[in-house]
């Protein structure tokens, strides 16, 4: 290794500018300007634009407790009995107090609906509805909005907690803007410390979610509220008429906003912790399942966002083309990049791969220095950093194989309808409408 | 000459047998009715049918309390459950026998007053057939009345079941499970109207819905939403589909309930139970539910009747139960036995020098171990008995072939025994007897 330094740095000197380019091309001009020079410049602008958000932030939380609206909580899922009790625990200590919890059980085979009928009964959740047969996730969200009758519908995944003051802070932005009709909350993961795995989507949630939706948010290109915490007017998803059938519905209800007009806001204060998988191949296997809706719903069935006709947006347009660019094309660029390493560089490879692992590395510590600058919770998030190192070989090379073969399979083989997420009655309909 | 006339009108004969025909209750019955075999009521007026019988049933005196009553005709009085029915020519003069057979047993011929409920009851059951069972009855409130024990109480006594539960303290009777009912909180009544009702404002103007889900885009809703007025057909308000096949493209889920009177929407409507008598709107887990039970007499309450003891009772002293194995050897000498069958007295003789060495607590514990084994070989603990080192057996109703092969058993388990607690200095001998022989 110490023998080689000295013949390492001699050719990165003599290789100039120029050829530097020439071999990191994928890197430079995607990766480096995207998620180094964008996100750098956008946070810039955030930061000194804060003093005037701040402000406007502010008059809007005076609005929200002055009408005081009344909301809708629901939570739909299956087998979630266990988490329920602390949930409606969690949700008694919030700030924000007018509303009501609306509970969906979608065919559970456990004791959840025993549990669910008790909390009822004691005036823990105000409706439990349970469907026997299963019917999908959209389904059960669907069933909580028919019965719901609030003014906003804030719906929630069972197994997450929030901090005290995450419903106020994510009913907030409506009173910013009024075009907003849907508003993304953040999304953190709960217990990182206990395995690699999740350490490293600690990393990688506060990249994406935390500071990534705070430039796409800016950007006008926000392009998924997450299930486990968003926020939506009543009249805009009944007029978008709920959820569609998943997988994926989170980004799908996103996009059906945008295609009608809504603006979609993230908020970074409204705080929500989950439970990330706990192992690389529970993790691999949920990941699957979002790239694939990546395709099915991005490529195939909003591409008419793409088409030049009365509805046109060029936000929605940005929105899903930044998705579809940053995930499905890049990803096979690389493979394009991979192979033009190989066959142009095959003498220096040695050279390029060190420095490639380098840049990425660098980058990486790049990029957790502006999650540093925006987080609020910066000192539970210091031990973060030093497995920092380690996400070129997360998400450069583990997430990135996983995507390929879920791009591959879904392209190819529509294989996301086979999934048991949801009932096979529901996906049998949904393949052959092309939903 | 007026009294023997008197007799003559109200008196009723038929076969062996002199009836006490009854229309008025009055107090002079008490004293001619032992004089007769039974009584038949006269009367087609309830309320002098139900003087009479609980003025006969709740005496003191067997021959009076006991007494077979009959009604004359047929009748839907509810009173019937404490008489033997309605007097039949074939049937009841067998009964009558029976019954005063039963009770000139226990009176011995001298007449004693009885006081004691408990043992009226026990009584009573051994000169019928040994039931007691419940019988519905919608005048009483659990729904269910006891023969002659309800003439005791008065509507509803919750009291009944004390005396029950104390007859089977004293292993008199054994019970089964007959019915549970569920009364009225607040009068025990269990005449109750059930219904459905909102939860949150209890009113019982709800409706049910149907809940619709289409599959192709997950629309999900109550069916009036699906469906236009006057059309059969199904559309999806959603996607404007049209519904064609449940379980292929749509299904119902659920039903979900609205409340007319708030507007609630629920899915458990809350069933409340509306006692008929006082109105009171009862939630279910607050009604009282109580066991209703069908009684037999057992072993120990013949026992109780026939010897006025019971012999499994520890204090009985050694010589009353040795009278009482004798009588009971006595009752099998002269019983008739089908096919080859015949009972049997088996003698249990265990000697050993030790016995006179050992400490009293010792002995004891050693008496009773070996007692404990041989009980098992007897259909009924009062088949045994021990007389110093003697144990008795008394085997009912047996083939010879199978009472010896019990002995053999009861051999070896019993020389085990004995060798673990006094070695080799004892000596066991075992012999059995035929009762009905000789
Ligand atoms: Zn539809
Ligand atoms: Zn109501
Ligand atoms: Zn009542």
């Amino acid at each position: 290794m110490k023998e080689h330094l000295p013949e390492y740095i001699t050719y990165w000197n003599e290789v100039g500018l120029g050829r530097f380019i020439r071999v990191f091309w994928f890197f430079v001009i995607f990766e480096f300007t995207r998620y180094v020079v964008i996100d750098y410049i956008i946070l810039a602008i955030y930061w000194f634009t804060s003093k005037s958000r701040e402000k406007k932030w502010t008059e809007a939380q005076g609005q929200l407790f002055l009408e005081n609206p009344f909301i809708s909580i629901i939570i739909p899922g299956k087998n979630e009995g266990k988490h329920l009790f602390k949930l409606t625990k969690s949700l008694a200590e919030q700030t924000y107090k007018n509303f009501e919890l609306i509970i969906v059980d979608d065919g559970s085979d456990d004791d959840t609906p025993m549990i669910g009928r008790n909390l009822e009964k004691q005036g823990l959740i105000d409706l439990f509805l349970r469907n026997e047969q299963r019917g999908g996730k959209a389904s059960a969200a669907n069933l909580a909005l028919q019965f719901s009758s609030g003014k906003y519908i804030v719906h929630l995944d069972a197994d997450c907690s929030f901090d005290r003051d995450a419903i106020e802070n994510v009913l907030i932005p409506f009173y910013m803007d009024e075009r907003i009709g849907a508003v993304g909350g953040n999304v953190k993961v709960r217990n990182s410390e206990n395995s690699l795995a999740e350490t490293l989507q600690a990393i990688e949630y506060l990249k994406t979610v935390s500071v990534g939706r705070i430039v796409t948010s800016y950007l006008n290109i926000y392009k998924i509220i997450s299930g486990a915490f968003g926020a939506f007017k009543a009249d805009a998803i009944n007029d978008v008429k709920g959820w569609d059938i998943g997988p994926g519905l989170d980004g799908d209800i996103t996009v059906k906003f945008r295609k009608s007009g809504h603006k979609i806001y993230f908020s970074p204060k409204a705080i929500c912790l989950t439970s990330a998988p706990r192992n690389f191949k529970i993790l691999a296997k949920q990941r699957l399942r979002w790239d694939k809706s990546i395709i099915r719903f991005r490529v195939r069935k909003h591409n008419d966002v793409f088409l030049p006709h009365a509805n046109f947006k060029w936000n929605t347009f940005f929105a899903l083309f930044e998705n579809i660019f940053y995930n499905v094309i890049l990803n096979f660029t690389w493979w394009i990049y991979m192979i033009d390493l190989i066959v142009n560089f095959s003498s220096s490879l040695k050279f390029i791969i060190l420095m490639n692992l380098t840049l990425y590395i660098v980058f990486g510590y790049v990029q957790m220095l502006s999650i540093y600058l925006f987080s609020e919770r910066r000192k539970e998030e210091m031990r973060l950093w030093k497995f920092v190192w380690m996400m070129p070989f997360y998400t450069g090379t583990f997430l990135r194989l996983v995507r390929t073969y879920a791009y591959f399979k879904e392209y190819f083989f529509k294989s996301s309808y086979d999934d048991p997420w949801n009932p096979h009655k529901s996906s049998r309909q949904a393949k052959i409408y092309k939903l | 000459m007026l009294k023997a006339l008197n007799k003559q009108l109200n008196s009723f004969k038929h076969e062996d047998f002199t009836y006490l025909k009854i229309g008025t209750w009055n107090l002079t019955f008490e004293k001619s009715l032992p004089e007769y075999d039974g009584i038949i009521l006269s009367s087609t007026n309830d309320s002098e049918i139900e003087k009479t019988i609980l003025a006969i049933r709740t005496h003191e005196n067997p021959t009076i309390y006991l007494a077979p009553i009959y009604f004359l005709s047929k009748t839907a009085n509810g009173l019937i459950i404490h008489t033997e029915g309605v007097f039949n020519e074939h049937k009841s003069n067998e009964i009558t026998r029976s019954i005063n057979e039963k009770v000139a047993r226990i009176t011995g011929g001298q007449n004693t007053a009885h006081k004691s409920l408990e043992i009226k009851l026990m009584n009573y059951l051994y000169t019928r057939d040994g039931k007691l069972t419940p019988q519905k009855n919608r005048l009483i409130l659990s729904g269910y009345s006891y023969p002659f024990v309800d003439c005791y109480y008065k509507g509803e006594d919750f009291e009944k079941y004390k005396l029950f539960k104390q007859c089977i303290k004293n292993e008199w009777l054994t019970d089964a499970l007959e019915d549970r009912v569920q009364l009225c909180v607040q009068c025990y009544d269990s005449y109750m109207i059930y219904k459905e009702t909102c939860p949150k404002c209890q009113s019982i103007n709800i409706q049910a819905h149907d809940i619709v889900h289409h599959f192709p885009c997950a629309h999900i809703a109550p069916i009036k939403q699906f469906k236009k007025e006057d059309e059969d057909e199904m559309t999806c308000p959603k996607c404007d589909k049209l519904l064609r096949h449940i379980g292929i493209d749509y299904d119902k889920p659920s039903v979900v309930f609205s409340c007319k009177n708030c507007d609630n929407n629920f899915q458990h409507a809350e069933v409340i139970s509306e006692c008929h008598t006082c109105s009171h709107q009862n939630k279910l887990e607050d009604l009282v539910e109580v066991d209703i039970k069908a009684y037999k007499i057992s072993m120990n309450g013949i026992m109780k009747v026939e010897h006025g003891t019971t012999v499994i009772n520890e204090e009985n002293s050694v010589s009353d139960r040795m009278k009482i194995f004798e009588q009971l050897v006595m009752q099998e000498q002269s019983r008739t036995f089908i096919a080859a069958n015949s009972s049997f007295v088996v003698e249990i003789d265990i000697q050993s020098k030790l016995f006179k060495i050992l400490n009293a607590s010792f002995l004891n514990q050693f008496w009773k171990d070996i007692n404990d084994i041989t009980k098992n070989y007897v259909s009924n603990p009062i088949y045994s008995c021990r007389k110093e080192e003697t144990i008795y057996l008394l085997m009912i109703d047996k083939e010879e072939l199978a009472v010896s092969n019990l002995i053999e058993k009861l051999r070896y388990n019993l020389s085990i025994l004995l060798e673990d607690n006094l070695g080799s200095d004892v000596t066991l001998v075992i012999k059995s007897q035929n009762v009905n022989e000789s």
